[in-house]
């Protein structure tokens, strides 16, 4: 792979996210402006009333924690196997924004299930292993923390984030393998959507705001990274 | 009904959690930024 690491070298990324960053904030921007107009003008489900306005925030933030974590268990490979250190600093950036978005998942899905199904939380397949997501992140943040030795860190939780990579199927298709109360996949299914085109549109602006927004603070805490690496790697050296 | 009690906390809870995450994010970007100039300054 030694495209790939050509744009891993730390140095590169700051020249690259440097130009792209602006890009990432304006199209942020836009496409969260969008949804949200879009999502404020749709007009009441038949049968939802205005909670169905509660999706177009719910789902982008469930699809966003769940690609937050993909991400990381492929910054953790390349981190194991390659041992790169730009993998580690990306999986490391990338566990407090996926801990957000899985946060901001569980909240509003809860505020969604209640006038729904009649309760706030129910032990569904779907919310139990969304569950279980968030404590993925909160322990490989924990575990980060806990490790002084960068080195040893990053191999302890790039080991733990392949092993809940698991979870990410579970999560997927927890409503195909058993009876849940949440409702199965409605929009990437085969024969298309089954939602009116008049919620597909806002959730989709939504969907592409938020993944945008987790990319580009994503590229920030990348940098912010960088940056506190380089320092203490310049302390250290004036300190020796 | 259902927008008082439920789409708005949703919208506000929403609101709070991504403005708290982009505010922590760009505090600590600047912090960085600031530091490591201190420390590269001849």
């Amino acid at each position: 792979m030694p495209s790939l690491f050509v744009f891993a070298n730390p140095k590169r990324f700051l020249d690259l996210s440097a130009v792209l960053l602006p890009w990432l904030a304006g199209a942020t921007a836009l496409a969260l402006a969008g949804g949200l107009v879009l999502g404020w003008l749709a007009p009441p489900d038949y049968q939802q009333g205005d909670s169905v306005k509660i999706m177009f925030l719910h789902v982008p933030a469930a699809w966003t924690a769940m690609m937050g974590y993909g991400l990381i268990a492929v910054c953790a490979l390349f981190s194991l196997v390659w041992r790169h250190p730009l993998s580690d600093v990306a999986a490391k950036a990338a566990a407090p924004l996926g801990a957000a978005f899985t946060f901001l998942g569980l909240v509003t899905g809860s505020l969604w299930g209640k006038p729904m199904w009649g309760a706030w939380w129910v032990w569904d397949a779907r919310l139990t292993s969304f569950l279980l997501l968030l404590f993925l992140y909160l322990g490989l943040i924990a575990l980060r923390g806990a490790i002084e030795d960068e080195v040893r860190a990053a191999r302890a939780c790039a080991i733990l984030a392949l092993v809940g990579a698991v979870n990410l199927p579970i999560i997927e298709f927890s409503v195909d393998w058993w009876t849940t109360l949440h409702q199965g996949e409605s929009i990437f299914r085969a024969g298309g959507p089954t939602i009116s085109a008049v919620f597909l549109w806002p959730l989709a602006l939504m969907g592409a705001g938020y993944t945008l927004l987790f990319l580009t603070l994503w590229t920030v805490r990348i940098r912010t990274e960088i940056f506190e690496r380089r320092a203490r790697s310049l302390l250290l050296g004036a300190a020796s | 009904m259902s927008y008082a009690q439920y789409v708005i906390p949703a919208f506000a809870v929403s609101v709070v959690v991504l403005g708290l995450m982009i505010g922590q994010t760009l505090r600590a970007y600047a912090a960085a930024k600031r530091s490591l100039a201190a420390l590269e300054k001849p």
